[in-house]
């Protein structure tokens, strides 16, 4: 049988089970302080009861927690989105640069029209971050926009492989094809770092 | 007293609990227990959400002490921490002076 101390730690990590890294780290400093508090405790034989009944209820406690750790998740997101809108920025830059992308001209206004909405969309989701409202608006506006920016990055890949086809030399797509691997590799950070603020946001509200 | 009259206080409480020296969360609990007579007598997991916050916000650090047979985290005021600790203290005095001013009169 576990102890009051062990099932209260249990439900905690289950209630943190958002974010794994906070989980861990709350678990354990949380553990200590019920033991200490159990120690003081002048009736041992409920001791562990009642140091859980002063900590609290759990899954209040890692609601708050939530709450606490939501400013830090949004600033990772928002720090990600930026990298997102520049690598994918330099990547179709580069695309109408040094490819003939005149023989594409529908992919590159999906490509431009993509951007430029998503561009839109994370400037509105920023602004109604700093002045506060719903947090789901937030995260949807920048799931909307991260979800265009994958667009971009996937007409440049289209693109490429269209550009092949056409017989076109493989030689100056190099620099190109680097530049839609960075924005992949960037994107995916992004939507991990998302993730981790839906998940936080969920437990919010 | 209840824990919904602290709120929009327990991070200067905090802080201010910490001015001391290093603790960790049972240690600032006590601390805020016996400096306010148990008076504040928290919910003992309602200094960590504070603890998290203060210190995402750089006004504390921590690390974990393996010094002793227990493993506990030990938060530390940053200088920042200090600089915000004293700010709030010089608000806090303007405002109960205000409050005094008016309930318990000049």
């Amino acid at each position: 049988m576990s102890s009051a101390i062990e099932s209260y730690i249990a439900t905690l990590r289950t209630n943190l089970a958002f974010d794994p890294q906070l989980a861990a780290r709350l678990c354990d400093e949380v553990e200590e302080h019920l033991h200490d508090i159990a120690e003081q405790e002048a009736d041992v034989s409920h001791a562990e009861e009642r140091a859980v009944r002063r900590m609290g209820d759990p899954r209040r406690l890692a609601a708050e927690m939530a709450r606490a750790a939501l400013p830090g998740r949004m600033r990772m997101t928002w720090q990600s989105l930026g990298l997102c809108i520049v690598a994918v920025l330099l990547a179709m830059r580069l695309r109408n640069e040094m490819l003939p992308v005149d023989q594409v001209p529908i992919s590159v206004l999906v490509d431009r029209l993509a951007f430029g909405i998503a561009l839109l969309l994370g400037c509105t989701a920023a602004f109604l971050a700093w002045t506060e409202v719903r947090i789901r608006y937030v995260v949807n506006l920048t799931i909307a926009s991260m979800s265009l920016l994958a667009v971009s990055a996937a007409v440049g890949v289209t693109m490429l492989l269209h550009l092949n086809s056409l017989g076109e030399p493989l030689a100056p797509m190099r620099l190109p094809l680097f530049a839609i691997v960075m924005e992949w590799g960037v994107l995916l950070v992004a939507f991990v770092t998302l993730r981790g603020l839906i998940r936080h946001a969920r437990k919010v509200e | 007293m209840n824990a919904e009259m602290l709120k929009g206080h327990l991070d200067g409480i905090v802080l201010a609990a910490l001015e001391a020296g290093p603790a960790h969360g049972y240690a600032i609990i006590e601390a805020i227990r016996s400096r306010t007579d148990g008076t504040f007598d928290l919910p003992e997991g309602t200094v960590y959400p504070a603890l998290h916050r203060l210190e995402q916000a750089g006004l504390l650090a921590s690390t974990w002490d393996t010094s002793t047979a227990r493993k506990r985290r030990v938060y530390t005021l940053t200088k920042n921490g200090a600089s915000s600790l004293r700010e709030r203290k010089q608000t806090w005095q303007r405002f109960a002076g205000a409050v005094n001013g008016i309930l318990v009169g000049s």
